[in-house]
């Protein structure tokens, strides 16, 4: 090339390379000219193509050198693409196991992990019960009495602060409307022993506590203030009408604060001790002093309540205080979310199993180039490396799509969320959940590509190639995929088996007979606010009224006031002594011959209403209704059974004892009910099986549900039940107006998810079952395609062929079932133990006969394809295949 | 500093291994080394003066050739005209590519001989 054009060209490289070697290189050019005259023209492009390249070569060498990890990913990130079938498969496997974990571990963190947000308090904070010794084992803690918070305050030494609440429901007044507002009555230290402060406004002084009904003052949630206020800060200083008083805003708490669940209104409270001991309504929060074990607290506890008992023989003997933590007194029953993560760990195996496997027969089929790579000088460390580097990538990958799966599941689930939990229980994907999800995407990593890396990076190098020893190997392969895919089959049957019982158990409690029809009943509730309404006799009217007025409606046919709707409230209890029958009823710990019922008021047309007619004895009357002390009840049929069995109760008398075993009334039954369920289905104890229903005049209670039986859909009677209600006081607001059978589906809600979460999650798992054999007998195909050829050339039929790969799939599957029997076994029986079914047997015939079916059909079906395929095989060809 | 790792530099691209061993016989300077390639590939490689100080540069910043004062006895017919050599890593670097080709020489030997047998 011309010296011009050649030192014109130089000028393409950098000027410290041409500094070095531009004379060089115009020497040796001079020569090559020399050697072959001017017109080398190949040299341009060389020339400039070099340029380029040391520019590259400049500019990779400043940058700092690629580490092997980085050298092993990127490799990692081009094998996998060239195999985009494989790659998509175990990833999809992966984002499959880790969304599930992520939303479950989402929800686990919420509800136990995450601190609560009381800052440095969030540990410390509890809250204070009484139990009392006669206590069916069953039945639930109970509240305490103002005068017991009082004198832990004082005696205890191990709480730094004792403060307590009692829930409430407002009515308020902002507008024409009345709104219904859940609240407490709160002691007005209360939200100074949570460390929160209001945002505007003030807290209570104590000189503003007051009696229920007489507080002067009010704290709003900032939720409330945004609704009602349009957060207008004018409001403070304000009264408004609540419970049809006048009560002054003080103050707006933080937003998102609400307590103790979604509560959103509170009025300070007081009270003269000594009035109400036996009064046991509120429940204490307490400040554990620091370093204060919760176990040194509750004997702290106990011995306070030792000499409460003591003091106040009458009223405190047989009570303790029972402690529970914040979290505790909130979230109650883990059952259910210990199951779930417990399911999620299962598919994540199985996923991770699934993978394993992947990895084996991907890996056998890349052999040769291992091999190639042990030889050329790769030492085993560094192929396990490699091969570890790919699961960690599938992990990798997999878990970005997990999390992104599981925040669109999470907020599917979060939506449907029925009954409002407490307010701190926000269920989200933040940094926490990330990190665990990061934690576990390295524990699938190890459990899916360790053992496969293992196996595969034992090559042979001076056996490479040999025909005999990859036989050898692949068959040790083959066993390893068949171990996994046992394991598979047996973990989808423990998910299967576990799903089945309780989406059974949802079932059956959704269809369990409420013992009335639901068809056409409305249901709702309301609460006779106002000091208009402070006599019983008051009430009563009101009540009655509100009744008509409800009849009233057209198409209407029949009414109710009750105190709880049956199938989903509870009720008080009333302690009960058969007048005159002494043997064979005691059921007091103390020996009293007593026993504990529930109690619940209600007006004459409950049975009308319900659709059902007693079994004896008449209806109460309107004149009972209205008296606060008439001494007519109805007892439940169970009840009637256990006191009077053979015999008729009509007539007979029953005393009502208090606490103190002091005989305060008698009453007479005139009716005999049939059984309904109090509680929710699944959760009646003894004791709410056993039901006296008194008129309603004789509680009184100020929050009542009204039930109507309609023509047609019920739901078409939601509003005009609600202006009935109003028509009679505008303060009168109805809440949780619900048709009972939608009432059903929200109380069977949590049941309904639980199995949801489990059936998916046992599909997702029979489905990766169903791959991971369908992969087995594919390879195993694929393998002994020679075999294949061989047994057809001498004579063996397609359907042998069939048959000989069903068999090996369908064995692998036996052998899981086989294993997983056991273990789903004590899977139900763990399920049952922990009180998750409900009227369904662990060993339930529709679940152990259909699901191994299911099962063994599901995986039969997976092998039949390529078994299909095998014996389609041309055996010259396939023998000519591996021949030569 | 470190001794490098001659495996690091493995393995050797072609034209790499055969002026590593053009140098490793005696000191050459560029032409020299064109034409002692074309030799020994028989005339299947023939560098161009871009490419020849492009693989240079890296192997004398890689530490595998230096440049030496010129031998006695070459006659200078340029000022210009450097000279190279392998140095003991390159030498190193030499050994281990040859030994590597010869593994998978040995490797593919076996499969095609197993081959034939089965």
């Amino acid at each position: 090339m011309p010296a011009p054009l050649f030192r014109l060209l130089l000028r393409l490289y950098p000027r410290s390379y041409r500094r070095r070697f531009e004379a060089e290189m115009l020497e040796t050019e001079r020569h090559l000219t020399a050697e072959s005259g001017p017109a080398r023209w190949r040299a341009v492009p060389d020339l400039v193509a070099s340029a380029l390249a040391v520019r590259a070569d400049l500019r990779r060498e400043r940058r700092p050198a690629v580490s092997g990890v980085v050298m092993d990913l990127w490799f990692a990130m081009r094998s996998l693409r060239q195999v985009p079938g494989f790659t998509l498969t175990a990833v999809l496997t992966i984002a499959l196991g880790i969304g599930a974990h992520t939303v479950v571990y989402a929800i686990v963190d919420a509800m136990l992990l995450r601190p609560l947000p009381f800052g440095d308090r969030s540990d410390r904070l509890v809250t204070l019960h009484s139990t009392h010794a006669t206590q069916a084992p069953d039945w639930g803690n109970s509240d305490l009495s103002y005068a017991d918070l009082l004198d832990l305050r004082e005696q205890s030494r191990t709480l730094a602060a004792v403060e307590g609440f009692l829930e409430r429901n407002f009515s308020v007044a902002a507008t024409d409307d009345a709104a219904r507002v859940p609240g407490a009555s709160v002691t007005p230290g209360l939200f100074g022993l949570l460390g929160v402060d209001p945002l505007h406004g003030r807290m209570f002084r104590d000189d503003e506590a007051a009696e229920p009904g007489f507080e002067p003052v009010a704290l709003i949630s900032h939720a409330l203030w945004q609704r009602l206020f349009g957060g207008d800060i004018s409001i403070i200083g304000t009264p408004v009408l609540l419970n049809a008083r006048q009560v002054t805003v003080i103050g707006v708490m933080p937003e998102g604060f609400l307590f103790p669940e979604q509560h959103q209104l509170w009025v300070p409270y007081a009270s003269d001790r000594t009035a109400a001991r036996a009064n046991r309504a509120f429940i204490g929060v307490g400040l554990l002093a620091p370093d204060v074990a919760m176990g040194r607290a509750a004997a702290d506890l106990n011995r306070v309540a030792a000499t409460l008992a003591t003091t106040y023989p009458d009223t405190n003997r047989g009570w303790g205080v029972h402690m529970l933590t914040l979290r505790e007194f909130h979230v109650g029953d883990t059952r259910g979310v210990s199951s779930m993560l417990a399911a999620v760990a299962l598919l994540l195996l199985v996923a991770c199993a699934n993978v394993a496997g992947l990895l084996i027969a991907r890996g056998v089929s890349r052999e040769r180039e291992l091999v190639t790579r042990a030889a050329l000088g790769a030492g085993r460390g560094r192929l396990v490396r490699l091969l570890l580097t790919e699961a960690f990538v599938i992990a990798v990958i997999g878990g970005v799509a997990g999390v992104v799966a599981a925040m669109w599941g999470l907020a599917v689930i979060v939506s449907t969320v029925s009954e409002a939990p407490a307010y701190w229980f926000v269920p989200r994907i933040d940094l926490r959940v990330v990190a665990a999800t990061i934690v576990v995407t390295g524990v699938v990593t190890l459990l899916a590509g360790l053992a496969p890396a293992w196996r595969l990076s034992r090559v042979d190098v001076s056996a490479a190639g040999s025909s005999t020893r990859a036989a050898g190997a692949s068959r040790g392969h083959r066993r390893f995929q068949r171990t996994l895919v046992t394991a598979q089959v047996a973990v989808s049957l423990v998910l299967l088996v576990g799903a089945t019982l309780l989406a059974r158990s949802a079932i059956e409690l959704q269809r369990a007979d409420p013992g009335f029809d639901t068809g056409s009943l409305l249901s709702g509730r309301f609460y006779i606010a106002g000091d208009a309404y402070d006599s019983p006799v008051a009430r009563a009217e009101a009540v009655t009224r509100v009744v008509d007025a409800v009849m009233a409606i057209p198409g209407v046919t029949s009414v109710a006031a009750t105190q709880s709707i049956p199938a989903d409230d509870g009720a008080g209890t009333l302690m009960l002594r058969p007048t005159g029958a002494l043997a064979g009823t005691a059921t007091g710990a103390d020996g009293i011959n007593t026993m504990g019922v529930i109690a619940i008021s209600a007006t004459a047309g409950l049975w009308d209403t319900l659709g059902l007619s007693l079994r004896e004895g008449r209806a109460f009357t309107q004149a009972e209704v209205l008296d606060p002390l008439t001494d007519v009840v109805h007892i439940n049929e169970r009840l009637a059974t256990r006191l009077w069995p053979g015999e008729s109760a009509l007539d007979r008398t029953l005393q009502v004892v208090n606490a103190r075993g002091v005989v305060t009334s008698t009453v007479r039954v005139v009716g005999v009910t049939p059984n309904l369920v109090y509680e929710e289905f699944g959760e009646t104890t003894a004791q709410s099986q056993l039901n006296v229903y008194v008129p309603y005049g004789r509680s009184g209670s100020r929050t009542l549900a009204i039930l109507a039986r309609t023509s047609g859909d019920p739901a078409m009677y939601a509003d005009t039940l609600r202006v009935a209600v109003r028509s009679v006081d505008p303060s009168f607001a109805t809440f949780d107006v619900l048709t009972m059978a939608d009432r059903r589906h929200v109380t069977t809600w949590g049941e309904r998810f639980l199995a949801g979460t489990f059936s998916s999650f046992a599909v997702g798992a029979l489905l990766l079952a169903c791959l991971g054999t369908y992969g087995l007998v594919a390879y195993a195909a694929a393998q002994r395609r020679r075999e294949v050829g061989v047994r057809v050339a001498i004579g063996a039929t397609r359907a042998d062929i069939l048959a000989l790969f069903v068999r090996g799939g369908v064995t692998t599957a036996l052998a899981g079932a086989t294993i997983g029997a056991p273990l789903a076994l004590l899977t139900a029986r763990g399920l049952d133990q922990a009180g998750l079914l409900f009227e369904v047997s662990p060993w339930d015939l529709w679940v152990w006969m259909p699901v191994p079916i299911v099962l063994m059909a599901a995986v039969i079906l997976a092998t039949l394809e390529p078994a299909v395929r095998a014996s389609h095989v041309d055996p010259s060809e396939a023998l000519r295949a591996q021949g030569t | 500093m470190p001794r490098p790792d001659p495996a690091t530099f493995l393995p050797l691209k072609t034209e790499l291994s055969l002026i590593l061993l053009s140098l490793e016989a005696r000191p050459l300077h560029g032409y020299a080394i064109i034409k002692d390639v074309r030799e020994r590939s028989e005339g299947g490689i023939e560098l161009q003066t871009g490419a020849l100080y492009r693989h240079l540069r890296r192997l004398l910043d890689d530490g595998l050739i230096v440049e030496v004062e010129r031998p006695a006895g070459e006659e200078s017919a340029d000022e210009r005209r450097r000279y190279y050599r392998v140095t003991p890593l390159g030498r190193q670097v030499v050994d281990a590519d040859l030994a590597r080709m010869s593994r998978l020489v040995d490797a593919a030997r076996m499969q095609r001989t197993v081959r034939v047998k089965s």
